[in-house]
């Protein structure tokens, strides 16, 4: 069995950041959950090694995709991902690995965050 | 009154509207469908899930209905179909003369153009006069309350040879994490607004490929624009 993949996951949707919590924690994630930037940057800060970070587009009144680029930052090989009902933002992509659509099945979020996590991995290794 | 521009404005009102009510109803679905994913998983491994075969059945029937009820909103719940787009290979001078014309301005607001060398780009002249109307109106309110202001609206040709607009004012300007919270629908801090036009203009850029920029300015103030082509 591989080993769990810590994952930062930021929702302000609390059902959507409960359930998904649970699912990816069923697939081998550490899931460490924020509803809002302040609570992820204090996650971002306490220095948890995360090597996945998934970002609600929309954070009430901030923007998931601003996050991202700060987490980048923080985390150069994390594999990071914007997590939206919206299309992609191909403008906006840089220092993004992914866009994850909402209503992509599970296992396809699964199956695309782990491999971003181990071609990252490879990389670096 | 400009009532092609008007009927756009309206459109474009409940457009932000639908597109609000797509958002949320989109992450409440997806929170269900997360949520059977997850019960499915677990009951897929007892024995109910053997002994009565309308377990399995009922958890495809959810995914299913799911799937349905986010076509209907991505096809139903939109203006996109009644909006009768002409596009014209012309300047983006010409609706911003358009905006300009039938707008207002406030004695104490200096409204200047500065209509540089444009190659010509194909655009619906509607969609750039509503386009430069909400961003003339935004450069306003953030002047409301000030003695004095200049909005400069200007339009040329950038550097890889594609239409700009951008309108440019002296006001207290935006930081960067106050831009997000700008362009978020229905929210403003000024009474008697919806706070729905940095959201307009953001979407008509978009149709052109574009997105809504914003520089903060030296001396001060906010410009903000969009490339088209």
């Amino acid at each position: 069995m591989s080993a769990p993949i810590p994952l930062l996951l930021v929702d302000d949707n609390v059902s959507n950041l409960t359930v998904l919590s649970a699912v990816l924690e069923d697939e081998g994630f550490v899931v460490a959950a924020a509803r809002t930037v302040e609570e992820a940057r204090g996650i971002v800060r306490s220095g948890e090694p995360l090597k996945a970070i998934i970002v609600d587009r929309h954070l009430g009144s901030q923007d998931g995709i601003v996050f991202a680029a700060e987490c980048r930052v923080e985390f150069p090989s994390a594999s990071i991902f914007i997590y939206s009902g919206d299309l992609p933002e191909a403008a906006r992509m840089e220092g993004i690995d992914g866009w994850l659509v909402k209503g992509t099945s599970i296992d396809d979020l699964v199956e695309r965050v782990r491999g971003a996590v181990k071609s990252r991995d490879s990389a670096t290794s | 009154m400009d009532h092609e521009v008007e009927e756009l404005a309206r459109l474009s009102i409940l457009e932000e509207e639908l597109s609000v009510l797509r958002h949320d109803l989109r992450n409440r679905l997806n929170g269900i469908r997360n949520g059977a994913y997850y019960l499915k998983q677990k009951s897929s491994k007892t024995e109910l899930w053997e002994s009565d075969e309308r377990v399995p059945v009922f958890f495809e029937l959810i995914d299913d209905e799911i799937g349905k009820a986010e076509e209907s909103l991505a096809q139903q719940a939109s203006v996109d179909h009644v909006l009768a787009r002409q596009l014209e290979d012309q300047t983006l001078e010409i609706g911003v003369t358009r905006a300009l014309r039938m707008m207002a301005v406030p004695a104490h607001i200096s409204l200047e153009t500065d209509f540089g060398q444009e190659a010509t780009t194909s655009v619906c002249e509607v969609e750039v006069a509503l386009f430069a109307r909400c961003l003339v109106e935004n450069s306003i309110e953030a002047l409301e309350g000030r003695d004095s202001g200049s909005i400069c609206v200007s339009t040329r040709s950038d550097l890889d040879g594609r239409a700009r607009l951008c309108v440019e004012d002296d006001g207290p300007g935006l930081a960067s994490n106050e831009i997000a919270a700008a362009i978020q629908s229905f929210r403003t801090e000024k009474p008697g607004h919806r706070g729905l036009g940095l959201n307009i203009a953001r979407r008509i850029a978009q149709r052109y490929s574009g997105k809504l920029d914003f520089q903060t300015l030296d001396a001060g103030g906010v410009s903000v624009g969009a490339t088209f082509s």
